[in-house]
């Protein structure tokens, strides 16, 4: 019997509540490998903090995804939402199994045409696109999604130029039955703006209208509001297709699509109450079949679901730095990294595992990253056993948005590391350095020198 | 004028199964060894087609020499029996007439019993006429017949005659004079060298036919001699030609050329000559002549025997008439195992997506005795689980609430709606099929689906649903430990009925090494499998509705327009005709394939190029998804190559035309508009690659662009203007 690791004693106020036969006992499941990966190998290999992506989580989670769809409607195509992930080889993960990408930048576009997309594969949605942006889709045959009436008329003027066609579809904001209306991206629907987009468009001979596209939220937790969505955009297909006689290729759902992450300010776990994607998908995938579509004229349903794809197969592995009592009596956990990696602490309570056995015993603790800045917290509460200095936690579902939003703030991006489908791992994006930051600094002469 | 000339060059090629032209000419030319003769049959030709061609409606049988060649025998028959006078020309026209009559009602009597008229309108008629010229004393035998050698000594001097037997004192085998005069003496000559002229035309117009003229009389010889009959008889009274027609129509005319139509052959010699000496001796009663009867009767007893009987599957019919035999087994031997589904209706998968056999034919579980025939369909992941979490509940099970859908156009007959879905693992062994629907597609077929969730029904008793119409979605009702779908195929409309195994006309099958396109198969069970999704670029393209009419002009010459126009014929095939060039490309355009089945006519045409182009090419794109098939190698062989497989090719094809089609370029996978199909063709002997023909076609604006012929390195464009 191997000696049991020693535990300080603590007080633990108890609190009152239903009865329940399990006592107030709280059991860990301490995660310590990912993909067959053991966590201390990973950190020992490539250093504390860490990114870890599983290949094998990001390829089961959209075959999943693209099933429910497929099964359901025979014409479905997921973009990659470039902004969520843009690490060229997630990208490429996604490419490799069909998905064409949504970009929302110049800078992702041209990360998209280098990863090796087609043009005419590539969704240029945003509401920012200069007039060299716009001349650049249009060459490449991108789909341009038109965010307002400046861009709509920038393109009309620029294709007086252009000795080719335009392949456009506009955004369109609605009400879906969720509050507050996400109304800043495209044109509205109830209004007539979008109505009249798409008049002022087909009037346009260099412009060729394909598709409509929505963006109506995020996080979004009721499947329902895309079912409304669909009908209104299906609604807009139909009186494009009376009043012009032009059958649209293509309806896009946007994203939106909820991870199982837990949200700030949620009673229940976030995987307790997020429709599944299959409920998504009856939504959207019901409402364009009943609406009446003739079968031929069926248009592809286009989703640039990011979140849903790819939170779970992202991990953030990292070391306690500390433990301290704070003034008010609570324990505190100083950890490694903060806020500055860890952008999506912001709003949700993510779900953080030790990465070793412990017993079963815990205590209510704040996590704080290592800036020096009050905002630095990961978690105000949460419930863990007693962290030693040097040991090893796990966060869960942050594959979305963090490896984009990060910030480098005080200390250096640490490195990523992609689990392969044989459970091999490789760095995908190194460690930053010094010299990294330092590279893209220029002092003036007279600042280069000083004595104290 | 070019009319008549292939009429009558036909009505003769026609005495040999052919319409070769070159043949016609030499038999033609060998009844004009004896000019009066061959006059006389020349005349009974234009005649019979004159007046045919003012009675009949087709014009078409007429060109074909339907109506001649009888005439040609009569012709000469009466002529070589009889005095020409005032009162034999009055007599030749009334037997043309009733030729005429008699060839029509003869045919279409046996059309009726799918059999062909051979020459029993010339035996006929030439009994009708022979018989009742006793009684017209003003008409005389011809007596040059009966003092032969006289006529001999009149003749001897004449250049015809000169001619005619200039060969007679080669000193060849017997067997060889005695074949070579038979053949002649079908138009009451005695001639080596019109044998050999025959011979070759023959040879000429077929190497199989002309195989099968030696096989014929060959066959003849052996059984004579061996039952100890005189050859000699063979060169006389037309008895010979029995043995060469029989052998031509049943060795490769009415039958596919092969070692069995040759054995066949063989073993119906020695019946032959027992008809010819059984009617010889019947009918001299009546004082007529048996001529060419005994081979009529044979062949066309035969004929309606294998109808009946199952000795079709070594001696297959032909069903399109080529005139060619070794067209036929080219052809046939293709289209015999790329059309013998086309009778099928064309099933469709009934769901979306990738779904898993899970149980198939024979399947051992629920699939048995009657109800064998049927398949279980689920989804799976990865892992080949069936369902996500625990799957303790039906919503776990990723093929729950699935649409299902109408396989093919039908009446919905008839839906139970009335069972709960079971628990998982639980089954319901009273209400067997669960809520079920029933669809009849017409014409004695009906589908069934079984297991689906209560109240999802979307059609009703009585709609008529198309193919991929949601029909209800997928449940767990009935004997159904889990959810899944049931489908059966059956003749009859109950529920539950007895099963009948009945193939997918196209499916996806996704395996390890990726996805195959399948082709008139059932699924296996354990196979993953999906329908064929078709893209609309390439849907509209092929879309060549009769009155269409498309146009092309080569790339380097503008102004030279070529022209095609869709048909479609009596039998509602649909084909491209180019005029110019006398060209006809047959094809079919089901929804998922378009595909050409037939082509006649000049090689170097356009159309052939566009022919070899869309020879089978898939209506939806798949990045994987190669086609492959074969095409009849009359139309790639090299000549040489292609004559040595003319005389084998009843026993062995070693020449091969392989042919692939895949997508090369497309824009954007749903909605493309612009797509780049490219085709290969290699002919191969003896699986050396002999040739390869490469070309391109290109698809935009819901249409075909351009046609590319690579070959040699060289690129032709021809642009489509309309």
């Amino acid at each position: 019997m191997t000696k049991q690791t020693y535990e300080r004693p603590f007080i633990q106020k108890l609190n009152t509540g239903t009865m329940n036969k399990f006592g107030t006992r709280t059991e860990y499941t301490p995660v310590t490998q990912i993909d067959g990966v053991p966590v201390k190998k990973i950190i020992e290999e490539y250093g504390s903090p860490c990114f870890v992506i599983s290949e094998k989580t990001i390829r089961k989670t959209y075959k999943d995804a693209l099933r429910a769809f497929k099964t359901r409607y025979p014409k479905v195509q997921f973009a990659w939402s470039y902004k969520t992930n843009y690490l060229n080889s997630v990208c490429n993960i996604f490419h490799q199994e069909g998905s064409w990408a949504e970009v929302v930048s110049i800078f992702e576009y041209e990360k998209a045409l280098n990863n090796g997309v087609p043009g005419n594969k590539i969704i240029f949605n945003g509401p920012e696109k200069s007039r060299a942006d716009l001349q650049k889709a249009v060459e490449n045959e991108s789909l341009i999604h038109i965010d307002h009436f400046d861009e709509l008329y920038e393109l009309t003027d620029l294709m007086k130029n252009i000795d080719k066609k335009a392949r456009v579809a506009i955004r369109v904001n609605m009400d879906t039955g969720v509050y507050p209306i996400w109304d800043r991206f495209g044109f509205n629907y109830e209004n007539g703006q979008a109505w009249n987009a798409i008049n002022k468009i087909m009037s346009q001979e260099k412009l060729d209208l394909v598709g409509l596209h929505c963006h109506i939220g995020t996080y979004m937790l009721s499947a329902n509001a895309y079912s409304i969505a669909a009908w209104k955009l299906c609604d807009l297909a139909s009186h494009i297709r009376n009043k012009w006689s032009k059958t649209l290729q293509y309806i896009d759902l946007g994203g939106g699509f909820c991870s199982a992450n837990t949200l700030k300010g949620s009673y229940l776990q976030g995987a307790d109450i997020i429709p599944t994607m299959d409920d998504y998908a009856e939504a959207i995938t019901s409402t364009v079949l009943n609406f009446g579509f003739k079968a031929n004229e069926l248009p592809t349903i286009i989703l640039e679901t990011g979140r849903a794809l790819i939170d779970d197969a992202g991990w953030l592995l990292g070391s306690v730095v500390a433990t301290k009592r704070l003034s008010d009596g609570r324990r505190a956990t100083i950890l490694d990294f903060g806020v500055n990696l860890l952008f999506t602490s912001f709003w949700y309570n993510h779900k953080i595992s030790p990465a070793q056995e412990f017993s079963f015993h815990s205590e209510e603790m704040v996590l704080y990253g290592p800036l020096c800045m009050n905002i630095d917290v990961i978690r105000e509460n949460i419930s863990l056993p007693l962290l030693n200095k040097n040991d090893h936690v796990v966060v869960h579902r942050v594959g979305a948005y963090n490896m984009t939003q990060w910030m480098q703030f005080i200390h250096m991006r640490p490195k990523i590391v992609l689990i392969d489908m044989e459970g091999k791992t490789h760095v995908v994006r190194e460690h930053e350095t010094f010299e990294t930051m330092n590279r893209y600094e220029k002092n003036p002469a007279h600042l280069k020198e000083f004595s104290i | 004028m070019k009319f008549w000339f292939e009429t009558i060059v036909h009505s003769y090629s026609q005495i040999f199964f052919s319409q070769n032209k070159i043949l016609g000419l030499l038999i033609a030319f060998v009844t004009f060894f004896s000019p009066k003769l061959g006059g006389v049959g020349l005349l009974c030709v234009v005649l019979i087609n004159a007046v045919a061609y003012v009675a009949i409606v087709n014009r078409e049988t007429i060109r074909q020499g339907t109506y001649g060649f009888n005439a040609v025998l009569l012709g000469i028959a009466l002529r070589y029996n009889f005095e020409p006078s005032t009162q034999f020309w009055v007599l030749l026209v009334i037997a043309v007439c009733i030729l005429l009559i008699s060839t029509v009602w003869i045919s279409g009597f046996f059309s009726k019993k799918n059999l062909p008229f051979l020459v029993f309108p010339f035996l006929v008629t030439y009994w009708l006429v022979a018989h009742s010229v006793s009684n017209f004393s003003l008409i005389h035998f011809d007596e040059s017949r009966i003092y032969e050698i006289n006529e001999q000594l009149k003749l001897k001097d004449t250049f015809f005659y000169k001619m005619a037997h200039s060969m007679d004192n080669l000193h060849l085998p017997e067997v060889l004079q005695v074949y070579f005069k038979t053949l002649t003496g079908i138009f009451f000559q005695s001639s080596i060298l019109g044998g050999i002229l025959i011979s070759i035309g023959v040879l000429i117009h077929s190497r199989i036919s002309f195989l099968l003229t030696w096989v014929g009389f060959i066959s003849a010889v052996f059984f004579f001699k061996l039952l100890g009959a005189d050859i000699e008889i063979l060169r006389s009274q037309l008895a010979g030609s029995n043995f060469i027609f029989m052998a031509i129509a049943i060795g490769a005319f009415f039958i596919m050329p092969s070692k069995h139509s040759f054995l066949t052959v063989f073993l119906l010699s020695p019946v032959l000559m027992m008809l010819l000496f059984f009617l010889a001796k019947m009918l001299s009663v009546f004082q007529l002549k048996a001529y060419t009867l005994s081979f009529c009767v044979l062949v066309t007893v035969f004929l309606y025997f294998i109808h009946q009987g199952w000795l079709y599957k070594f001696l297959s019919l032909i069903t399109i008439q080529y005139y060619s035999p070794e067209k036929s087994v080219y052809k046939q031997s293709i289209y015999n195992k790329r059309y013998q589904f086309d009778q099928y209706a064309k099933l469709s998968l009934p769901f979306w997506g990738v779904w898993k056999v899970s149980q198939g034919y024979n399947g051992g579980i629920t699939h048995l005795e009657d109800w064998r025939n049927a398949l279980d369909f689920v989804i799976v992941d990865e892992d080949q689980k069936t369902y996500r979490n625990e799957g303790m509940h039906t919503n776990d099970f990723y093929c729950y609430n699935k649409p299902v859908l109408a396989p093919l156009d039908g009446y919905v007959y008839a839906i139970e709606n009335m069972v709960e879905d079971n628990q998982i693992a639980d089954v319901n062994m009273n209400a067997n099929w669960g809520n079920t629907l029933v669809i009849n597609h017409l014409n004695g077929l009906f589908s069934q689906v079984s297991h689906i969730k209560r109240d999802s029904f979307k059609v009703k008793v009585g709609d008529y649903v198309t193919q991929g119409t949601t029909l209800a979605t997928c449940g767990n009702s009935g004997r159904s430990p889990e959810p899944h779908i049931h489908f059966q195929v059956q003749m009859t409309s109950e529920i539950g009925a007895k099963t009948m195994a009945y193939p997918f006309a196209y499916f996806l099958e996704y395996g390890k090494k990726g996805m195959a396109l399948k082709l008139n198969e059932v699924p296996k069970e354990g196979a993953l499998i999906s329908n064929v999704e078709t893209t609309p670029l390439l849907k509209d393209s092929f879309y060549l509705i009769p009155g269409k009419k498309i146009v092309f002009y080569n790339e380097m010459t503008p102004k030279k327009l070529i022209e095609w126009e869709v048909f479609t014929d009596a039998w509602n095939r649909t084909y491209i005709l180019c005029k110019a060039t006398k060209s006809v490309a047959y094809f079919v355009n089901d929804g998922t394939m378009f595909y050409c089945t037939d082509f006649e006519g000049n090689r170097h045409s356009l159309l052939f190029s566009f022919y070899l182009t869309t020879y089978r090419i898939l209506l939806g794109y798949y990045k994987e998804v190669e086609i492959e098939d074969f095409i009849p190698v009359n139309y790639f062989s090299h000549p040489i190559f292609l004559t040595v497989q003319d005389f084998f090719a009843p026993f062995i094809l070693f020449t091969k035309a392989r042919y692939h089609s895949k997508v090369k370029e497309i824009d954007n996978t749903y909605a493309p508009e612009k797509i780049t199909i490219e085709s290969t063709v290699h002919a191969q002997f003896l699986g050396l690659k002999t040739g390869v023909i490469k070309h391109e076609l290109e698809l935009s604006q819901g249409r075909i662009s351009s046609i590319s012929l690579l070959k040699n390195n060289k690129k032709t464009t021809y642009i489509c203007v309309s």
